[in-house]
């Protein structure tokens, strides 16, 4: 009977024609691309395809963060025309004696306000009611007013762009963008030992190996599900990448928790004392609820940032005359959780709780630092507002994100981007102020801060709702603007309408000149531009140099070479691109190479693209990953670029051709002294890159140790 | 679950067997749209995870060895799409939607809510078992879970079921 009922109900639900048709359509174009694309080991494909639907749904994604509620009830009512309590500025009386030496971190006009829990609970009302009455209450202008403010923004602040070579050290670090704020990897080395994460559903594992001239020993690994509570995670588990510091290993973790008081998603970071790497030690794990964003680690301190949105969803089965039952979907606010090493996860403090006055996003961001050497968390600020792409330097976190107002989007549409900032000084973190820019941000290298001024290009793209599915459509791109913001987010200056037509797809800040490039849709051709913010508030375009290709990162070489990775101009193939920037007022483009290495399944402006790249300036090369080979090239000033003799080297691939076996196949090159270990997540395989590409040694990850 | 895939096509490779995306698509779209309903609830993620489930075979399509591989594949394959569909759109979070209809069931349905509000895991032993017809030694192996887990999920889902559906007539 039931059996029947349920395939009757389910019988009905069928995917529409106009849907078959779109995804004919899609099967037919996929197969015409694989058929006309460079014969590429058959394995990996899946990977891709992978990365190809995250592309497309990318716009689509937050439909799980939404209410689903049609005419549901509040649980928690609130005054709705209430305000929020204001009463208690900065209650916290540690940060506001004590940690305010520099200048720069005092809190704004402009700075969020602690609140009770009772006044959360109320703003949280009044925000919902706010987006149920005024649906294009944020589709105006700019909020943020054009103040020429005269304050000089006096501070201490030299953040230089990274350049990846320490000669004090004999093995590489993951390519980093600010000098001293430290990016977690899937792979990490001390110099003796190389750490590789394997991140595969089911069976998250770090395994550690010793690496002495060129020979590779089997050490010990570290699995997810064998830590002490891993019972309370979902099967889904997700270690997304780690750090290496003061001999303890960070492991940080994503992943959905189960326990009687609290049912969600969590970012977790977890300790593991590698003083023996033969046999790691957990220490403690710190669990705080949240979708994770991202993380740094400056100094001994870790900075760990999620969000999630404010509520969650209750299902109440209520009788019905006709049929018998309904189900109804009943929300309730739920505060940002912390928690270490128990079972319990507590609200966070209510002191350490902020809202500005007229937030509009029903999401929190949480901002913990954790005290990696001394072994305790420093400090935990959650903040009403969404914060999906992060920019960390020694003194400031900007968190940013952005979002398409679905209403609005039936009509052209272009989103807005939100930033918060927050000053960090020895893992203390305060709120500072907040503003709404247009246009969204393509990725971390489009935000720089220096001498005070906080510096960010944002393209404005024009949505539309797609009317056949719940999701968006890019249907142009307008122009680009380059703000200039100070101390307190307020706008200084803005260049606006650069590059119609193009989208920004790169960038990198060298001092008081920013370089960024642009790049109409689907065409590969890339103008360069050079900016001078010398003087904050009138910021000027110096030049422009248009080539064919498109630059995907940007690299400063030296002080007078710029480097740029990206692809040709057909798309194919990565292309590097050196240019002279000693006169920023006149770019040149000194060399150029067109490499052979296929660029479909590398794209270096993605969050984690950077990371593929290794730039090692005193050994005069260029490394970067590819599909399945670690690739690399030569640089001289006087003769450019040029492969090494032998310039691919394999990764390990799974032998028994598993479709299944990760999500994440990046490889990932490891140099030690002249030694390279090409690390992905099947194995790790050793060359003498300069003396050929034979293999040394090899092991693979299977059966371990 | 990879020795179950492995052992099909192995066993049965059938000779001359060649998949196709598109006749596959004619057959299964069904098959893989009810399923990523039955996982997401809700027809617009359905719709993705369709699509993106079809974008893979065809990269994958070589590896397909014969029919009942093709099935399982699928239905392995939604499995995996809907959960990292799941988790990362999630996370990635670039772009937002403020609001979104809910698409809900059809009101006259009785039975396809109550399974709908069940727990995932317990969703899919109940789509795969009363549905697709798979023991539950297949679902095992297809879902990467011991057999026991299997009928152990399988059983609380009925009693869930039993309660929400109390009234009607049940035979489950």
């Amino acid at each position: 009977m039931f059996k029947d009922k349920f395939k009757k109900e389910l019988d009905a639900i069928n995917p529409s024609a106009e849907l078959e048709s779109a995804v004919l359509d899609k099967i037919r174009q996929e197969k015409e691309r694989i058929s006309s694309a460079p014969k590429i080991s058959y394995k990996k494909r899946w990977i891709s395809a992978i990365a190809a639907a995250l592309a497309l749904v990318i716009v689509s994604v937050t439909a799980f963060n939404l209410p689903i509620f049609n005419g549901s009830e509040h649980i928690l009512n609130g005054d709705i025309s209430t305000s929020s309590n204001s009463e208690d500025l900065f209650v916290d009386e540690d940060l506001t004696e004590s940690n305010f030496e520099n200048q720069d971190q005092q809190p704004s006009q402009n700075a969020p306000t602690s609140i009770t829990y009772d006044a959360a609970y109320k703003l949280f009302d009044k925000i919902a009611a706010l987006r149920e009455a005024q649906k294009d209450h944020y589709n105006g202008d700019n909020t943020a007013s054009k103040s020429a403010n005269s304050d000089d923004g006096q501070s201490n602040l030299t953040d230089t762009p990274s350049v990846n070579d320490t000669p004090s050290k004999n093995y590489t670090e993951t390519n980093i963008q600010v000098e001293g704020v430290e990016e977690g990897d899937i792979v990490k080395t001390d110099g003796e030992y190389i750490y590789v994460l394997r991140s595969v559903v089911n069976a998250c594992t770090i395994y550690i190996s010793k690496a002495t001239n060129g020979k590779l020993s089997k050490t010990a690994f570290i699995h997810l599900y064998h830590t002490p509570y891993s019972d309370l995670y979902d099967y889904d588990a997700e270690i997304k990448e780690f750090y290496l510091c003061s001999n303890t290993l960070v492991i940080i973790i994503s992943a959905e928790r189960k326990t009687k008081s609290f049912e969600g998603d969590c970012t977790i970071a977890m300790l593991f004392d590698v003083s023996n790497p033969k046999s790691p030690q957990y220490i403690k794990e710190y669990v705080q609820t949240g979708n994770y964003t991202s993380s740094r680690l400056i100094g001994d301190n870790l900075y760990l940032f999620s969000q999630d949105s404010l509520y969650g969803f209750e299902t109440i089965k209520k009788p019905d005359d006709n049929i018998g039952y309904t189900y109804e979907h009943k929300r309730f606010w739920q505060l940002p959780k912390i928690g270490v090493d128990d079972r319990v996860l507590n609200d966070i403090d209510e002191k350490n709780l902020y809202a500005f006055d007229d937030e509009v996003n029903l999401e929190y961001f949480l901002a913990v630092s954790i005290d990696v050497k001394k072994r305790k968390r420093s400090d935990s600020k959650a903040i009403v507002g969404g914060g999906s792409n992060v920019y960390v330097n020694n003194n400031a976190i900007y968190a940013v994100s952005s979002e398409i107002n679905y209403f609005e989007a039936e009509k052209e549409y272009i989103p807005k981007t939100y930033i918060m900032k927050f000053g960090i000084n020895k893992g203390k973190i305060t709120p500072l102020a907040k503003t709404n820019l247009k246009g969204t941000v393509l990725n971390r290298f489009l935000m720089d801060e220096y001498d005070g001024y906080f510096r960010i290009i944002t393209t404005t793209r024009k949505y539309r709702r797609n009317n056949c599915c719940a999701f968006f459509s890019v249907i142009g791109i307008d122009s680009n603007t380059v703000y200039v913001l100070d101390k307190d987010l307020k706008t200084v200056s803005s260049i606006k309408g650069i590059a119609k037509g193009e989208a920004v797809t790169s960038s990198r800040f060298m001092g008081e000149i920013g370089y960024f490039c642009t790049s109409p849709m689907n065409v590969n051709v890339d103008p360069f531009f050079a900016v001078d913010f010398s003087n904050p508030k009138n910021p000027k375009i110096l030049d422009s140099l248009e080539f064919p290709g498109v630059v995907n990162y940007l690299h400063p070489y030296d002080d007078n070479l710029m480097l740029g990775i990206g692809e040709t101009e057909s798309g194919k193939n990565v292309k590097l691109i050196m240019f002279d920037v000693s006169n920023p007022k006149k770019i040149k483009r000194l060399f150029t190479l067109n490499t052979n290495v296929s660029c479909a399944y590398n794209s270096f402006n993605v969050s984690n693209g950077h990371k593929k790249i290794n730039i090692l300036k005193d050994k005069g090369i260029i490394c970067f990953s590819g599909e399945t080979k670690y690739n690399i090239y030569k640089f001289s000033k006087q003769k450019g670029f040029s492969p090494l003799e032998k310039n691919h080297f394999s990764a390990k691939t799974d032998e028994d051709g598993d479709i299944y076996s990760s999500w994440d196949d990046s490889i990932r090159g490891v140099f030690i002294d002249d030694y390279l270990y090409v690390c992905n997540a099947h194995g790790i395989v050793s060359y003498m890159p300069f003396k050929g590409n034979k293999k040394i040694s090899e092991i693979l990850f299977f059966n371990y140790p | 679950m990879f020795a179950f895939l492995g052992v099909i096509a192995v066993q049965n490779a059938d000779e001359g067997f060649k998949a196709d995306a598109e006749e596959a698509f004619k057959t299964y779209s069904g098959v893989v749209y009810k399923h990523a309903y039955i996982r997401t609830g809700n027809t617009a993620d359905a719709d993705d995870i369709l699509s993106d489930v079809f974008v893979r075979l065809v990269k994958n399509i070589k590896k397909i060895k014969n029919e009942v591989h093709l099935k399982a594949w699928l239905i392995r394959t939604t499995i995996n799409c809907s959960n990292t569909y799941y988790k990362r759109s999630k996370r990635i979070n670039q772009v937002r939607l403020t609001e979104v209809d809910a698409v809900t069931t059809p009101t006259e349905n009785v039975v396809l809510p109550a399974v709908l509000s069940l727990p995932i895991h317990q969703k899919t032993v109940v789509y795969m078992h009363y549905f697709e017809g798979y023991s539950v030694d297949e679902i095992a192996t297809l879902c990467g879970v011991a057999k026991g887990t299997v009928k152990s999920r399988l059983a609380r889902a009925r009693e869930t079921l039993k309660t929400i559906l109390e009234g009607v007539d049940l035979d489950v």
